[in-house]
């Protein structure tokens, strides 16, 4: 008998981003969105539990890399 | 003339990649020329930095073998970046800690090549201690007169932001952009900080420091920064302990530099108001 409590849990991702306030041409305070991180976890019983925080500036451009080195499918 | 510790860094995004394929090059407003000096009392001694992606290496080469042993490689120096946690997840390494150090003369350059993966960033940032810098006098005090001044302890929220270009500093954030506490009048000592995420680089500059940054990193590995100024004050001997006016605090900036674009690492400074100037000006 498995002494495990919970067994084939999810592997979740998630973008957490961040924000900064800064001042706009006018003088006026603005919240803006900064890439902030990306979390890989998994869900126990309903919560959820970071396994992994990274940043998702390099991330997202590794993605983005990766789209201009990879070919389209041909199609038809 | 004054002794002075000066911060600067290197970087470059998106390298190459190869062995030594990669040259750094000195962040705005920063320099890897060594400045003229009234003597040859001028030593690297504390250094870090970041590879986002990879493990990466560092070599550190001038023209003078009296600083470092040969200009084909220098002084070779590891960045074990996917330690501990992974990539994009230490913000820095330390390269070079005191007492060891690299003497450096004036007139001559640094040159920083780096062996990384393609399509990395690099960052390295490294303090250096001039026995005689001509210039601008910065305010810098000693602890002892910090200590014996202290009023009353403050935090203060600085959020700077690094660049959307990896490894450039970003905007300047004044230290009294979001949080606006400080006293005209009263000097404040700033002794260190906190910070929330972590980032390669914090670097302070002001008018009252000849515009010279100063700071220390911010990764995962050397997060006691609290007493940063402090420490560096006991490690060198040197009055480095950043002091200004609040009446100058719309003049005083942060600024962080990171391996990874747009980091906000939400400084929190750790500062003393004082009774007094401590330079007894």
């Amino acid at each position: 008998m498995s002494d495990f409590t919970h067994e084939n849990l999810p592997l979740v991702g998630k973008h957490v981003p961040d924000y900064s306030t800064e001042t706009d041409p006018t003088g006026n305070k603005v919240q803006v969105e900064l890439p902030g991180e990306y979390h890989v976890g998994t869900v126990i019983d309903g919560v959820y539990v970071p396994l992994l925080k990274r940043n998702a500036a390099g991330l997202f451009a590794d993605i983005e890399r990766l789209k201009k080195q990879t070919p389209p499918p041909d199609e038809g | 003339m004054p002794q002075a510790i000066i911060l600067n860094t290197a970087s470059k995004a998106n390298t190459t990649g190869g062995t030594f394929a990669d040259t750094l090059t000195a962040n705005s407003g920063d320099s890897l020329s060594i400045p003229l000096t009234g003597d040859n009392e001028n030593y690297i001694f504390s250094m870090w930095g970041i590879d986002s992606d990879s493990i990466a290496e560092l070599a550190v080469t001038d023209t003078r073998t009296d600083s470092i042993h040969d200009p084909q490689y220098g002084v070779r120096t590891n960045i074990a970046s996917l330690i501990p946690g992974g990539a994009a997840s230490v913000g820095s390494h330390t390269l070079l800690q005191g007492p060891a150090n690299i003497q450096v003369y004036p007139g001559d350059t640094l040159t920083m090549t780096v062996t990384t993966t393609a399509a990395d960033d690099v960052l390295v940032s490294w303090l250096t201690k001039y026995n005689d810098l001509p210039g601008v006098q910065g305010n810098f005090a000693r602890w002892e007169r910090v200590s014996a001044l202290c009023d009353t302890s403050i935090g203060v929220r600085v959020a700077p932001v690094a660049s959307a270009t990896p490894g450039l500093y970003g905007t300047a954030r004044a230290i009294n952009a979001d949080d606006a506490r400080w006293t005209g009048g009263k000097y404040y000592a700033i002794l260190g900080w906190t910070q929330q995420t972590i980032c390669t680089t914090i670097a302070f500059a002001g008018q009252a420091w000849g515009n010279n940054k100063i700071g220390g990193p911010g990764g995962a590995l050397t997060l006691d920064t609290t007493n940063f100024f402090v420490d560096l004050y006991h490690a060198t001997g040197i009055p480095c302990i950043p002091v200004f006016n609040g009446y100058d605090a719309g003049n005083v900036f942060l600024y962080a530099a990171d391996g990874e674009a747009s980091t906000s690492p939400k400084v929190d400074v750790w500062a003393y108001e004082l009774s007094a100037n401590p330079l007894g000006g």
